[in-house]
């Protein structure tokens, strides 16, 4: 009952301040409104991954794999018969455009329909017609495919038309043999994004010959005498291994960038919480005497704090309704953004995924409770620390809160202690950086009224504060009002630090990509094959271009995807010794040294796949690799900074390859032109003698490295979101902060006009004391935004992905942050500034 | 001259109703003469000091301020009249928190850019005036109310105004501690040949005031008991 009189006293005093409270409201909606947005993008992500692969998979445990190009079908044909073993499926598939869909990227999976009813639901859907029928038609015509009804419905196809499927370049007519529909949602929506096909249709478009990609096999879990007979039979580069382990390695590629991206988020609401602290603590502050009043008439400490706790929660309760919707708008964009990067970087990301779950919601929305209600503790504990009499004194509030810095820096520096300890911890946890970071940052929040006081010290020594009074009662009033100004600068620093930390960091990013691409991208020219899955390019095609004016050299890359193994993921690449020149993060002997031991069998290993196999950056190794001629070593000679495969890199000499692997196929031609050549029209030139002939994708040396950075700025389009929503929050915070604390001093303005000032001196004063606020939170965002950045590249980019990057921190940065943060300020101050030089003198005398 | 109010309306608007305070209100307060206006709680006492002051607009009617029509002036005119001319003391003193005394007591010559030294030494001389010429560093939280209402007062005086405006100087302070600010600030008034006028309801206020007047339905009636302003002229 009395709890429910205070919370009624509570709510109307928001109700009088209805801006104030907004804020409230705004400010945790902003933030439970990006933490659902990602949150959402991570889901869809996640579905997005199981409907392309575990769905697809069914009650396959174990998979058979080779090489990037697959392997001969005589494995399949071979394990049922000789080896008797007939529970398995093989599988081929690639990836197509549909023409009659905007030419949308779509799975072409071929399939063995006989073998196919053990193993997935495709088959085993409803289907028009018959599934026997549809079991024979794909059989006995080529060219016949099986798409989902919704694929159907979105190209206007039916049973009996065609659809036509672009591979290489190639166009292939196919017919629509039958619909399926499915009994589950996942399977549906799986199917959406696939056109099945009988294996030899799928070789044949994919030119993948006798090839097939996998064979799904079902095992029972202590069935080991079956699965080490297969493995005893298996060709060499052919392996087995559970299907569930693949899905997770494939898996965990892309679940660091989404725990990065959910970090980010997290940081959104974190910034949140201290807009809803420093306006709980204005609240607070402003009601002091009331507490003292209720205090005096016998309410209890304890109803005091359930009290603003209540009326908090009930704000943060509206404010994260209002950051649902907000998050599910933002959320289709942030997947749009995210997906292209999904699928730019880690696997082809469905389109038609958009999940949201109701627990996404409730996670949001408990997310927001919790921010408001550990926001409103401390001012909370505040209200309820205060006695009756102190109530009344505003000096006695400000000697309490002097009296805290002392303890408040103290507790700063152990966070600031505890912060750094967690993060010289050698983890692959990036839960415990997070939390090492937290703690720098908290830490760092503590000492603001510590150095702000010595700042506005500093600044009092000033001839402009000495001589000019507006001045030096800005100084004054910042000074002298800590307890409501050093929350606002922490607030604000802590906004605009992050601004400049993931600043640092994207720009340190970029650099050392585009470092990156200078080294590495040196050809003029390169070709490529067409087919996404296994590039490959015809064997005559060198022969073709040597006959060519213009092109002064050329250089054959054979690139190959380790499919299983150890170093399942890694990408294999045989080059010859002109074109391998990488910079070095460690070499064993000087340049020429390395380079005689590559020539002579050794190999080149990239930072990543040094990282991820556990090799010492400082220091080679051996790597054992599967080949034709069986298992062998290969000394590691030099590892290089590399950004092209998320599971590493490793660099082979041309001859050593073909030596063990017997393979002679071509995955890339680098050329170098004739001095004086224009490139484009060499690649027109290229193009007019053999593009009827050969199929390849021709790109100069420019149009890559512009490829790679667009890839590399779509990537980073979410930190653009990031701190333009946090650019938002920082101008609330302060705006908020500013009014409250020009709100409170409304009669004492007054007493100032009533004695002379004239509106400009009042601006003058009132301008200065934003300008202050946001000139400290800037300078001390400095060192912490700096500090974050080093934090996100060395600690936690490290972690995520095991690259190094070089760190760049430019005057911009920093001017940066000092320009956001008193721009944000002034901007803040004007319209508290102009009601309060709108408002009668009289008017302002007789508020209390 | 001092102050003519001619014919001078103000209402507020509060809950939705219109509350009429000043209805056709004429007024002369003679120069160099201490005036006591009194009324009961909410009849306009307050409103029209601020409205002498030019902290307030009337609805309607002028205001003379030593000749200068004040209901004519901007906002910034006005502001700069009031520095230079007039001083003003409130009852709950209204001290800027984070000034020191002697800092409270500058703030008007700061305000107007006059001469550092000059301003001091007339600060310093006024504070003396008022007993405080040891409390210069104290800040107000820690001054009684009957040291606060002096300083306030020494702030009203220091630039040498021509008209000081009270506002019920000595409603928040005790009997005894109100006597002595009241004869501080008429002994100062008298020395410097100021005109004061002050709102309040105290008696010692009433046997030292030279003219009185009662604020009653929105008109201001001077007490049958006193002479008439302007009479002895």
């Amino acid at each position: 009952m009395a709890l429910r009189i205070l919370l009624r006293t509570g709510l109307g005093y928001h109700r009088a301040h209805l801006l104030q409270s907004l804020l409230i409201v705004i400010g945790i909606a902003m933030g439970v409104a990006m933490v659902l947005a990602i949150d959402i993008a991570n889901s869809t992500i996640s579905q997005s991954f199981k409907f392309s692969t575990e769905s697809l998979t069914g009650k396959t445990t174990h998979q058979i794999v080779g090489t990037q190009s697959g392997f001969s079908q005589s494995v399949f044909e071979d394990l049922r018969v000789k080896y008797g073993h007939r529970e398995n499926a093989p599988v081929i598939e690639g990836h197509v455009q549909v023409k009659e869909l905007e030419m949308r990227t779509l799975k072409l999976m071929g399939i063995d329909p006989f073998s196919e009813m053990y193993y997935r639901n495709i088959l085993n859907s409803k289907a028009s017609p018959q599934s026997i029928s549809i079991f024979t038609g794909l059989l006995t015509e080529p060219g016949r495919v099986l798409i989902s009804e919704q694929l159907a419905r979105k190209a206007d196809v039916g049973v009996g038309d065609h659809l036509t499927l672009i591979q290489e370049g190639r166009e292939n007519q196919v017919v629509v043999y039958g619909l399926l529909q499915s009994r589950d949602k996942n399977s549906q929506t799986a199917l959406s994004g696939v056109v099945i096909t009988d294996i030899a249709t799928a070789q044949e478009f994919l030119m993948m010959g006798d090839q097939i990609s996998r064979i799904d096999l079902i095992i029972a879990e202590d069935d080991d005498t079956t699965l080490r007979s297969i493995e005893k039979n298996l060709p060499p580069l052919v392996t087995i291994s559970p299907a569930a382990k693949r899905r997770a390695s494939i898996r965990q590629m892309s679940s660091s960038f989404e725990l990065n991206l959910m970090a980010m988020s997290l940081l959104a609401l974190l910034v949140g919480m201290f807009l809803i602290y420093n306006t709980i603590t204005f609240s607070v502050v402003q009601r002091r005497k009331l507490f003292g009043i209720l205090r005096a008439l016998g309410v209890t400490q304890k109803e005091i704090f359930f009290m603003i706790l209540g009326e908090t929660i009930i704000l943060g309760f509206i404010g994260s309704l209002l950051g649902l919707g907000l998050g599910m708008l933002l959320g289709i964009g942030t997947v749009r953004m995210v997906g292209q990067t999904v699928s730019d970087l880690y696997f082809v990301m469905s389109t038609t995924v958009f999940a949201v779950s109701p627990f996404n919601l409730i996670k949001a929305l408990g997310l927001g409770l919790v921010a408001s209600f550990v926001s409103a503790v401390f001012p909370a504990i505040e209200a309820i620390g205060v006695t009756p009499v102190e109530a009344i004194r505003r000096s006695a509030l400000e000697k309490y809160a002097t009296r805290l810095i002392p303890r408040l820096s103290w507790g700063g520096l152990c966070l600031l202690f505890l912060g750094w300890a967690i993060l010289s911890v050698r983890t692959q946890r990036l839960e415990l950086s997070y939390t090492g970071l937290l703690f720098i940052v908290f830490g760092s929040a503590l000492l603001v009224p510590m150095i702000s006081q010595y700042l506005i010290r500093l600044c009092m020594w000033s001839p402009l504060a000495k001589y000019e009074l507006t001045v030096r009662l800005a100084f004054r009033n910042v000074s002298r009002s800590l307890s409501r100004t050093a929350v606002a600068i922490a607030a604000l620093m802590i906004t605009v630090s992050v601004i400049v930390g993931v600043g640092i960091m994207v720009e340190s990013f970029r650099f050392t990509v585009v470092q990156w691409l200078n080294d590495t991208i040196r050809a003029d020219i390169y070709l490529v094959g067409t087919n996404r899955d296994i590039p490959s390019l015809d064997v005559d095609l060198p022969e073709a271009l040597e006959g060519i004016p213009g092109i002064r050299e050329l250089f054959i890359v054979r690139a190959v995807k380790l499919n299983a193994g150890k170093y399942a993921g890694a990408v294999l690449f045989a080059m010859d010794r002109e074109i391998v020149e990488r910079k070095w993060i460690w070499k064993a002997g000087t340049e020429s040294d390395v380079y005689d031991q590559f020539a002579n069998g050794s190999v080149f290993i990239s930072e990543t796949f040094a990282w991820q196999n556990g090799f010492k950056l400082d220091r080679g190794g051996i790597i054992n690799l599967a080949t034709e001629l069986g298992e062998r070593s290969f000394p590691v000679a030099g590892i290089f900074r590399d950004f092209s495969a998320r599971q590493g890199v490793i660099l082979i000499k041309s001859q050593i390859y073909r030596q063990y692997w017997g393979d002679n196929r071509i995955s890339g031609i680098a050329l170098l032109s004739d001095s004086g050549i224009d490139v484009e029209e060499l690649i027109d030139r290229i193009n007019q003698r053999l593009a009827k002939n050969y199929h390849f994708v021709i790109s100069s040396n420019a149009s890559i490295r512009k490829n790679a950075i667009d890839v590399f700025d779509r990537t980073f389009t979410i930190t653009v979101a990031l701190k333009i929503l946090a650019t938002l929050v920082a101008f609330i915070g302060v705006f908020n902060s500013i009014m409250s604390m020009m709100l409170e001093r409304t009669r004492e303005i007054g007493v100032l006009r009533a004695n002379g000032m004239t509106i400009s001196q009042l601006w003058r004063m009132l301008l200065t004391e934003a300008g202050v606020i946001g000139f400290i939170s800037g300078l001390l965002a400095l060192p912490l935004g700096t500090v974050l950045a080093w934090i996100l590249i060395f600690v936690i980019n490290r972690q995520s992905f095991g690259w190094t990057l070089e760190f760049i921190v430019g005057p911009h940065h920093y001017l940066q942050a000092i320009g956001i943060a008193v721009v944000a300020s002034l901007l803040a101050a004007i319209y508290p500034s102009y009601a309060i030089g709108k408002k009668l003198i009289a008017e302002a005398l007789r508020t209390e | 001259m001092a102050i003519r109010l001619q014919n001078i309306n103000k209402c507020y608007v509060e809950g939705g109703k219109k509350q009429i305070i000043l209805s056709g209100l004429n007024a002369h307060f003679p120069k160099g003469k201490f005036s006591v206006v009194l009324g009961k709680s909410g009849s306009g006492k307050s409103t029209l000091l601020n409205i002498i002051g030019g902290l307030d607009i009337p609805d309607s009617g002028e205001v003379f301020v030593e000749d200068r029509n004040l209901s004519i002036l901007s906002d910034y005119d006005r502001t700069i009249f009031r520095r230079r001319n007039l001083g003003f003391i409130f009852q709950f003193f209204n001290l800027i928190p984070t000034l020191t005394v002697l800092e409270n007591t500058l703030l008007i010559s700061e305000l107007d850019g006059s001469d550092r030294q000059k301003s001091k030494k007339a600060a310093f001389d006024i504070l003396e005036h008022v007993g405080l010429e040891n409390r210069l560093d104290a800040m107000p939280d820690f001054l009684s109310g009957g040291e606060q209402q002096r300083v306030a007062i020494a702030r009203a005086l220091v630039n040498n105004p021509q008209i000081i405006l009270a506002d019920e100087p000595t409603g928040n302070l005790d009997q005894y501690t109100g006597l002595n600010v009241l004869k501080m600030m008429v002994r100062l008034m008298r020395e410097r040949k100021k005109t004061l006028v002050m709102a309040t309801h105290s008696k010692e206020a009433l046997a030292q005031a030279d003219f009185i007047f009662r604020i009653e339905n929105g008109l201001l009636i001077p007490n049958p008991s006193e002479p008439m302003p302007g009479s002895e002229f």
